[in-house]
């Protein structure tokens, strides 16, 4: 169970590369439904037909892009500078291995002396341990992305550490629902959906293709449960399905919430409420999209995200999977 | 004439923070009842009011005004009873300490939010509190109230409407109820002027927080959108220096932006000078900072104008604005719908 997890998280997307991740997300899910294709944006659409005589479609959205850099200058002593894509935390991306898209490792430091206060994207800049920008540009062009190490690893309990969780471990959710999800009423649509970390703008265009009836991210959401977190954050690792009400992007549909709850307590699925007050989803496409879609979202809690070390608990995972499936199956 | 006061209290009577606009269904199907032949929620929330055209031919024309206003939400219940929320849509915090407000949980609760009294105040009085220090007194126990207060429940100023003097009232919700009870007057008065087309009234979700009014107008497809938000009043402390002077009592503003369409602006203005109806004109270059925004470019593009009516204290439970001037909007809207009706499709 882990180890599927793994490899989905071992394969590099950064946001707009998504190839490879979305060949191997077509790959897993296929056994498990009618169609699966790759639309002109890279986003993988799958689906499971209903039985039902006039079936509703429900579209379940995990995005498999993560964030990065990409190459914009290589000095002329072999030092590269990126620029970045998605939200990077540049304290935490401090002095850390990056990996780029043909397999050359580098590691991405602050210019010495900078005051962590002071971290801009200008201040970074990636040693590849060469000397002249030849043997750099042998390595890199300028174009070229990179990301964070991929990893993870066992702590305490349940939990793992490791990255990209955000959100390969939604697109590991749907993978699991899909198992399950035998014989749907609903026609259930399984969409991976790219460049969710630059603006959603996958999801607009994969809910324009499915024109779904409910939609439903999963993704993940930050913990409040470490030290200085402020007194906003609800939602805790371990704490269950974390259903979203809220974030800055989107206001979920108040039925479907409350569908989701009554679900949860009617199987007895560990769950919590979410109301973030900031970040953004691929829900809020989902929900304005052509003529719209009744949209909410199904958030696995995580601790330090977009950094190295994002942490999450496979309790929390499980839940997560058994609630999209009873979703599925309700009628909402 | 409608009557104005009475359709404001019910329209702001309840709590209809974005994405929980169902919260004020009475009133919504009040209207349905009174004017229309139909209403439906449209999947992302925004509710849409029909009048069917009784002779074919006229363009489709929709009024659009949003029926969410902004709020709080609650994220965490603590000992004795209080609560940590956090906001929906763009809060003064200066104005929330001791507020009065209403709890939408399993029952409609009142709440207070705390304040220190300057008696106990220490260190500089002057700093303004963030929202995430601020907390709701419910006077319950912790255990009540997690009982009937789930987190995510959506709280809202507490409804008070009162008249002021030179027809003003003062109250919540107007931003942007009052424009939503202007083109209901503007629609009652095409109603019974005999006008024959189709009506279409959208009363839109979550313009506070989202551009999710672009659900509802990619169904609609309408030939023409007009719609109205609240703008902000000229008051003293802007000073005489300020490029805005619309204030209460002069009428709707029509707003000229390079967004919304140049050439049906331009049409709404001259008739509304050839015809002495009572405007002013604002210039908003690139931005209106409302529906006027996205409504445009939904699916080939709709003409749209934005017709604004001038409120005092925006996003407060003291917003202030002239019934005069919702008469006034309506007034203008409805002479321009006929306008418009007049000309044929195709």
């Amino acid at each position: 169970m882990i180890n599927d997890l793994k490899t989905i998280m071992r394969i590099q997307g950064i946001s707009s590369r998504e190839g490879k991740i979305g060949a191997k997300l077509t790959e897993i899910i296929k056994p498990y439904v009618d169609e699966v294709s790759t639309d002109p944006l890279g986003n993988v659409i799958a689906v499971k037909r209903g039985s039902a005589k006039e079936p509703k479609k429900i579209m379940l959205c995990a995005h498999m892009d993560e964030i990065g850099f990409v190459v914009n200058y290589i000095q002329d002593n072999g030092l590269v500078r990126v620029s970045r894509v998605g939200g990077i935390n540049y304290v935490a991306a401090a002095f850390t291995r990056v990996v780029f898209e043909n397999g050359v490792k580098g590691v991405i430091v602050p210019e010495g002396k900078t005051d962590p206060k002071d971290y801009t994207p200008e201040k970074f800049y990636i040693d590849l341990g060469v000397k002249t920008k030849r043997d750099a540009e042998r390595k890199v062009k300028i174009g070229d992305a990179c990301a964070l190490e991929s990893t993870c690893v066992k702590l305490g309990g349940q939990k793992y550490t490791g990255r990209p969780f955000d959100d390969r471990i939604g697109c590991y959710v749907l993978t699991e629902a899909a198992k399950q999800i035998k014989n749907p009423e609903n026609d259930v649509y399984y969409v991976f959906s790219v460049q969710e970390e630059v603006g959603c703008r996958g999801s607009y265009a994969a809910s324009f293709t499915v024109r779904p009836d409910i939609g439903i991210a999963v993704d993940v959401t930050p913990s409040g449960d470490v030290v200085g977190a402020g007194t906003n954050l609800c939602v805790k690792l371990g704490g269950g399905a974390a259903v979203k009400v809220k974030d800055s992007s989107v206001m979920c549909d108040h039925k479907l919430v409350s569908d989701l709850v009554s679900i949860a307590k009617e199987k007895d699925i560990p769950y919590q409420m979410e109301v973030l007050t900031y970040g953004g989803t691929d829900t809020c496409s989902m929900q304005t999209v052509a003529g719209g879609s009744r949209a909410g979202c199904i958030s696995v809690p995580v601790r330090f995200c977009h950094t190295q070390n994002e942490i999450i608990d496979m309790d929390d995972v499980d839940a997560c999977v058994k609630l999209t499936v009873a979703a599925c199956e309700a009628v909402l | 004439m409608a009557d104005l006061f009475d359709l404001t209290s019910r329209l702001t009577c309840g709590g209809s923070i974005s994405g929980y606009e169902h919260g004020q269904i009475e009133a919504l199907e009040y209207i349905r009842d009174k004017y229309f032949d139909e209403m439906r929620r449209e999947p992302a929330g925004s509710y849409v009011f029909i009048r069917h055209a009784k002779k074919p031919g006229h363009p489709r024309i929709m009024f659009d005004a949003h029926m969410d206003e902004v709020g709080m939400m609650v994220t965490e219940v603590l000992e004795g009873g209080f609560l940590r929320f956090t906001n929906v849509g763009g809060l003064d915090t200066r104005i929330l300490q001791a507020a009065d407000v209403t709890i939408y949980g399993k029952e409609t609760l009142y709440g207070v939010i705390v304040s220190t009294p300057p008696h106990l105040q220490t260190g500089d009085r002057m700093v303004l509190p963030g929202i995430d220090t601020l907390m709701i007194d419910t006077g319950l126990s912790k255990e009540k109230a997690e009982e009937l207060i789930p987190i995510g429940t959506p709280v809202g100023y507490r409804f008070k409407l009162t008249k002021l003097k030179n027809n003003c009232i003062c109250g919540k919700g107007f931003d942007d109820k009052i424009c939503a009870v202007a083109g209901i007057a503007a629609f009652e008065q095409l109603i019974n002027d005999g006008y024959e087309g189709e009506l279409i009234l959208l009363l839109s979700t979550k313009e506070e927080v989202s551009r999710a009014v672009v659900a509802a107008v990619y169904e609609l497809k309408p030939d023409y959108a007009i719609v109205s938000d609240v703008c902000c009043a000229w008051v003293p402390e802007c000073g005489k220096e300020a490029k805005r002077k619309t204030t209460v009592g002069d009428g709707p503003e029509i707003s000229l932006s390079a967004i919304t369409d140049v050439r049906f602006t331009k049409r709404l203005i001259g008739f509304a000078k050839k015809n002495n109806f009572k405007h002013t004109v604002c210039v908003e270059a690139t931005s209106t900072g409302t529906n006027a925004n996205d409504i445009p470019l939904v699916g080939l593009g709709v003409p749209t104008l934005l017709v604004s009516i001038p409120l005092k204290n925006m996003h407060t439970y003291s917003e202030v604005v002239s019934l005069d001037d919702v008469a006034d909007t309506a007034a203008l809207v409805a002479g321009f719908i006929k306008e418009l009706g007049g000309e044929r499709n195709g």
